[in-house]
């Protein structure tokens, strides 16, 4: 399976925040799902890969390419969907159409005609009085109107409707119909991903915590749910992360079949969702409510 | 190089709205009958430039640039080659100038060809002064230098004009002294082209290395 | 064909998709040689993702029911339903099995099984 995006002990350094030696990779015919708590890096990230920000050590490769990230052959193969509105906004509609368009050499006016449609963004509506959800359809037209290769979208369902954010599902996956289309998506939001992602890559405080198949983390993570007299000193270092309350404990194991060994017939034992294992490991042991 | 004319077509079409409000500018212009080219020549272009690099340097929107498939260094060159247009601009503004005001019978004394070429030449000089400030500060910083540049140019276009006329004296005194006006004019053209390509590679230099 | 997905059974959405398509083929909704949908269409349709269709689509093929043709698609095998129910008796056979030796392990009675599996059994059955 090929890589389209590679990212190799890729460090960067802020005053008060450093991504530090990150090797992440966006598998070539599937979504990868970026995720981790606001301020993890998610945004960084991605600024680095479509070449906004410069890493301060490491390398990244784009279809197999390194160091091309200012290479327009590699851009064009990229559509840039990003929650942060990025257009002119004193342009119409269609006058920022007209200045994208030129710029990608499989540009197809048709398909974009059929997504402003879909989106209901009228050509003649000046982009400063278009809501933010409608931005991010803007920009998500835009991304998917010259045959990219690979859709990189920064936090791309903040900002829509419940019923958008359904219907945007379908669009991803009308997307990778194709098996050599990919894929990145990043949000804090994980029941988008709990849904269609298949790799899931999670930071946290500019670091990578896991990149797995996401069939496979119901395997090994485990929800423990039960009395506090089941935590010792012992008991507790398994743990992730723990919520203890007056009434009980939750915590997630990493471990799924010791777990299940251990706490099987005295605890509750669930499979955690995406989002119960982004909070456990963020939130960490020991911490009372 | 396609992708610069695409660029600059852009430049345009954001600077539209723009173009309408030069328009009272003329109109008082001619009325008070000013004949002080550079503030026809050299102040009209300076503001769309102002006005085109403004737009852009909004950092999302460097980062729309940056993620549409033309290299870093076509953006900062399309910054470069559009002076060109914004030049013609204001020579053709001078020129229509020219002709109301011969129509209307407010005949300019004096209209020294020199003295006008010199006056375009004026824009695109100070025009690489401000683009690597431009690059350098960014959207917040050069908010400052917008301001600076065009009230030295309104606030010293008496003295600009002055400096014309020195530069024009200057140029008649030196071609006496030359004996070989080609020379002189080829010395003059390359020291001019010189300092513009300087000022294209800071802004490049800047802009390659920049976090957007 | 239909393919309902829960989110809040418990059951993982691979082994949802393989008991559904399973039941199909044994009781002869689908025959041999009818297609599949892709594994990317059913994942776009069902809005999960290509990996968990794939492995669905894997475990097909591991018990013989469906055949994968590289560039074609995924076709309900030919093999015969009796050697499919064989197939899968023998894996009831092997489940019952560990039912006896839990139930040895804590002593339970023959009789109180077959009591506990007639009460679930009518329970299921509404």
């Amino acid at each position: 399976m090929r890589d389209v995006i590679q990212l190799s002990n890729v460090s960067k350094y802020y005053d008060r925040y450093a991504m530090r030696d990150l090797s992440v990779s966006v598998k070539q015919g599937y979504i990868t799902g970026l995720i981790g708590p606001n301020g993890a890096g998610k945004t960084t990230l991605i600024q680095m890969i479509m070449g906004m920000i410069h890493p301060d050590g490491g390398e990244i490769s784009l279809f197999g390419q390194r160091n091309a990230l200012d290479t327009p052959q590699v851009k064009d193969r990229i559509g840039y969907v990003s929650d942060e509105n990025y257009f002119y906004e004193s342009l119409t509609v269609k006058q920022m159409k007209k200045i994208i368009a030129p710029f990608y050499s499989k540009w197809d006016e048709e398909v974009c005609r059929k997504y402003l449609e879909l989106f209901k963004l009228a050509p003649g509506k000046k982009i400063k009085d278009l809501s933010k959800g409608m931005k991010i359809k803007l920009s998500l037209a835009m991304a998917l109107s010259h045959g990219a290769d690979l859709l990189i979208m920064d936090e791309p369902t903040s900002g829509l409707d419940p019923v958008f954010r359904r219907e945007l599902l379908d669009l991803l996956g009308e997307h990778l119909q194709d098996e050599s289309k990919s894929i990145l998506f990043s949000t804090h939001n994980t029941a988008d991903l709990d849904k269609v992602a298949d790799y899931i890559v999670f930071i946290n405080d500019g670091r990578l915590v896991f990149h797995e198949s996401k069939e496979s983390l119901p395997e090994k993570y485990l929800l423990v749910k039960g009395e506090k007299e089941l935590l010792d000193r012992d008991t507790r270092t398994w743990f992730l992360g723990i919520r203890e309350t007056p009434f009980g404990f939750e915590g997630l194991l990493n471990n799924r079949a010791e777990g299940e060994k251990h706490f099987g017939n005295i605890a509750i034992c669930e499979t955690p969702s995406l989002e119960e294992i982004m909070y456990f490991t963020v939130k960490g042991g020991g911490v009372h409510v | 190089m396609y992708k610069s004319i695409h660029l600059i077509r852009k430049d345009f079409v954001l600077i539209r709205r723009f173009l309408l409000f030069l328009v009272p500018y003329y109109i008082y212009m001619a009325t008070m009958s000013l004949h002080l080219y550079s503030l026809l020549a050299t102040l009209p272009p300076l503001m769309l430039l102002i006005n085109s690099c403004t737009q852009d340097s909004q950092l999302r929107i460097q980062r729309l640039l940056v993620s549409l498939p033309v290299r870093r260094k076509e953006l900062v060159f399309s910054k470069y080659l559009a002076l060109l247009p914004y030049t013609l601009f204001g020579a053709i503004s001078i020129l229509l100038f020219y002709l109301v005001t011969t129509v209307s019978g407010h005949v300019i004394s004096s209209t020294s060809w020199q003295e006008i070429g010199i006056t375009l030449a004026i824009f695109p000089l100070l025009a690489s002064i401000y683009l690597p400030l431009n690059y350098w500060l960014g959207a917040k910083g050069a908010q400052v230098v917008n301001i600076v540049f065009m009230l030295a140019v309104m606030l010293l276009s008496e003295s600009v004009q002055n400096l014309v006329n020195l530069l024009s004296t200057l140029t008649r005194v030196s071609e006496g002294l030359l004996s070989n006006h080609t020379l002189f004019y080829l010395f003059s053209g390359l020291l001019y082209i010189g300092l513009i390509g300087c000022s294209y590679f800071i802004s490049l230099r800047i802009f390659v290395q920049k976090d957007v | 064909m239909n393919i309902v997905i829960s989110g809040t059974s418990g059951e993982p959405i691979y082994a949802q998709i393989v008991r559904q398509i399973r039941q199909m083929i044994l009781l002869g909704d689908l025959s041999s040689g009818t297609p599949l949908p892709s594994i990317r269409l059913l994942a776009k349709d069902l809005q999960i993702s290509v990996i968990t269709t794939k492995r669905a689509y894997e475990e097909l093929e591991r018990e013989g029911l469906v055949n994968s043709i590289v560039g074609k698609g995924s076709f309900v095998s030919g093999a015969d339903q009796e050697y499919i129910r064989e197939q899968r008796l023998r894996m009831i056979e092997n489940k019952m099995k560990e039912i006896i030796e839990e139930s040895r392990g804590l002593g339970i009675e023959f009789a109180e099984i077959t009591e506990m599996m007639k009460l679930l059994y009518e329970e299921e059955n509404g």
